[in-house]
């Protein structure tokens, strides 16, 4: 008789999720599944609200990246109303992202990662949490602490607030950058930037200790989904979509994300809120990709600034293509903060950012909008439809964590069947089962449309559907 | 160095979640010492061990769903590891003080200032119990305001 384990809630990640294993009659596993249990249905209740207030509305989706929400909702709603945003408003919206990026990233790593990394995936669970790594290292906790500060300082200084700021509009930002706001910003970037490569240099050190977690964290061919901008380098908040498969082939380029739903279809699956979308030209679930740091860096061919490029040149060197495994997504993020370290500094160098001109007004003149930009996680897409008020009639969000759907799910087998074998499962085999979500750093609270953070559930069940064993950590 | 920092912690559209809000528009609405800084969050993050490390004495106000609505509790708060392995990007005060005194080898005094809340259900107002306690509750913080400087609290580990 075969069985079944959960764990239930997972923790260290952004909402709620269970993973429930099937074992076979042998005690192999059989199955593996991760399920969304929460539900946010921002889609539905924004339907009637008038255009304009999407960008704050939606920005409460998230606290981590409101930002990214904001921005997508506001280029969706730049194309109603038709518009060109003033270079200035593009620039200054671009550096509020990067400054989301750094903050977004410096959380997943050095919070919600750098227990088991630093102090190992079998270490004892009681200490393997930011107060245990803050007792182990104190350094590496205080690096975390300074990096996220100075991501978040950045958009409180651009935005006016940290979280859920109103600062992104239809047409622009609502207030121009002054010259004092800009040294404050560029004040805190040199110690980001030593942070930042610090870690890459200690994170390339630990590499090695990883070589299981390297080989089965969601180490399997998939497609991979990007923005890059027209020299097909790395683009966080304009550009066109980018699809490769797993040997680098280009499949399609310069997508107008407009496009989206000639290649994006959308699948339910009943064990989860989550969203499946796949690759329509390989249909469903052959149609798998993934998005988000690892992915970005498969996709580009350049980061397009001086040390985040050098440390893509040794972050390749890892592979023959892309880098199929998503542990990798952890060296990522450290290369994407140095990116956007350096995206700001070089922004911030152009006079034109002070232009007071921020913001392009009008009236909604088309009935359709999309907004795309890449989120800390991944590509974002807001799509809405309006009537003839400017009242909302239909809203498509796809999220980050939803492309990464069938990816995770995979990702999770993959992990229990290295790790699991039969209904004794070790601690470390438990935590790595949650490590390999956590490497996609997924946002439930985005993508599903629930209060609460990310707490696991594993359920282990017989081949009959019985529960054999039901592992919770709250 | 901010010697006295009052961290409100709630959620004004929680009804008397949004204690502190209310309480510390109040507080910042009359004189204040010049080195007294207040503070309102959502919740209690890592990143806040940065601020709580250089004052001498932390105030967390907050509404507490566990005493009757309207009663005010005091109490001095000491770094405590809370042990939870879903610890990620929130934190009890306890919590806070602790990876305070971890990472910086510091930790300030402190005291928690609750009122018992009635109602948490969407709103922006307070319940008639929590709103007439207020006058207490802020006779209470400012008490905790004008105590003597604390010595600072160094961790003999660091």
């Amino acid at each position: 008789m075969g069985r079944r384990i959960a764990i239930e809630p997972v923790t260290r990640i952004e909402g709620h999720g269970t993973i429930t294993i099937q074992l076979d009659d042998q005690g192999r596993v059989s199955d593996a599944r991760f399920h969304v249990t929460q539900f946010r249905g921002f889609e539905k209740f924004c339907e009637g609200r008038p255009y304009y207030e999407m960008p704050a509305l939606v920005e409460r989706i998230c606290g981590i990246c409101p930002v990214s929400h904001s921005l997508a909702s506001a280029k969706a709603c730049d194309a109603i109303l038709g518009v060109r945003v003033p270079q200035a408003a593009q620039k200054l919206r671009s550096m509020l992202n990067c400054g989301e990026f750094i903050a977004s990233h410096a959380l997943s790593f050095f919070y919600l990662s750098a227990p088991d990394l630093l102090l190992g995936m079998d270490s004892p669970p009681a200490q393997r949490n930011l107060l245990g790594l803050a007792a182990a290292n104190p350094a590496v906790v205080k690096s975390g602490i300074a990096l996220r500060k100075t991501g978040q300082g950045i958009i409180e200084a651009f935005a006016g607030k940290r979280i859920h700021p109103a600062w992104v509009v239809p047409g622009g930002v609502n207030a121009g950058l002054t010259a004092a706001k800009r040294d404050k910003i560029l004040s805190d970037l040199p110690a980001a930037k030593t942070i930042t490569l610090e870690a890459l240099a200690d994170f390339k050190t630990r590499l090695a200790g990883f070589q299981e977690e390297i080989a089965s964290f969601a180490n399997f061919p998939t497609l991979f989904v990007g923005l890059v901008n027209p020299e097909g380098d790395l683009a966080l908040s304009d550009g066109t979509l980018r699809i490769i498969d797993h040997q680098g082939n280009i499949l399609a380029d310069n997508v107008d994300p407009v496009n989206y739903p000639k290649f994006i279809g959308e699948a339910v699956e009943p064990f989860s809120y989550l969203k499946s979308p796949f690759y329509i030209p390989l249909g469903y679930p052959d149609g798998i990709y993934r998005v988000g740091p690892a992915a970005r860096l498969n996709v580009c061919n350049n980061c397009g600034t001086p040390l985040a490029d050098q440390e893509l040149d040794e972050f390749r060197s890892l592979g023959s293509g892309p880098l199929a495994s998503s542990f990798y997504n952890h060296y990522a993020r450290l290369i994407e903060i140095l990116y956007c370290i350096e995206t700001i500094e070089a922004l911030m160098a152009d006079p034109e950012i002070l232009d007071p001109h921020v913001r392009a007004q009008a009236e909604p003149n088309f009935g359709e909008g999309l907004g795309c930009v890449e989120a800390p996680r991944g590509t974002l897409l807001h799509h809405y439809r309006v009537d003839s008020n400017g009242l909302i009639t239909w809203v498509n969000l796809i999220v980050a964590t939803g492309h990464n759907n069938l990816a995770m799910n995979r990702g999770v087998r993959q992990v229990a069947e290295r790790f699991i074998q039969g209904d004794d499962i070790p601690e470390g085999a438990l935590n790595r089962l949650e490590a390999v979500i956590r490497a996609f750093d997924p946002c439930l609270s985005c993508s599903t449309h629930a209060l609460g953070r990310m707490p696991l559930r594993v359920r282990l069940l017989n081949a009959d559907g019985s529960l054999l064993r039901d592992l919770r950590r709250e | 160095m901010t010697r006295v920092l009052v961290i409100g912690c709630g959620n004004r559209a929680r009804g008397d979640d949004g204690l502190a809000w209310h309480a510390l528009s109040q507080l910042g609405a009359g004189p204040l010492r010049e080195n007294v800084r207040l503070l309102l969050q959502q919740q209690l993050t890592p990143e806040l061990a940065d601020r709580v490390r250089r004052a001498a004495r932390v105030i967390f106000v907050d509404a507490s769903a566990q005493d009757p609505p309207g009663r005010i509790r005091c109490r001095r708060l000491c770094p405590a590891d809370c042990g939870a392995a879903t610890l990620t990007h929130d934190l009890t005060p306890s919590a806070l003080l602790s990876l305070t005194r971890t990472v910086y080898g510091r930790c300030p005094e402190a005291f928690a200032v609750s009122v018992g809340g009635a109602d948490f259900g969407f709103s922006e107002a307070l319940s008639p119990q929590v709103r007439n306690s207020l006058p207490d509750l802020l006779r209470c913080i400012r008490r905790r305001l004008d105590l003597p400087a604390p010595p600072a609290c160094k961790n003999p580990q660091k």
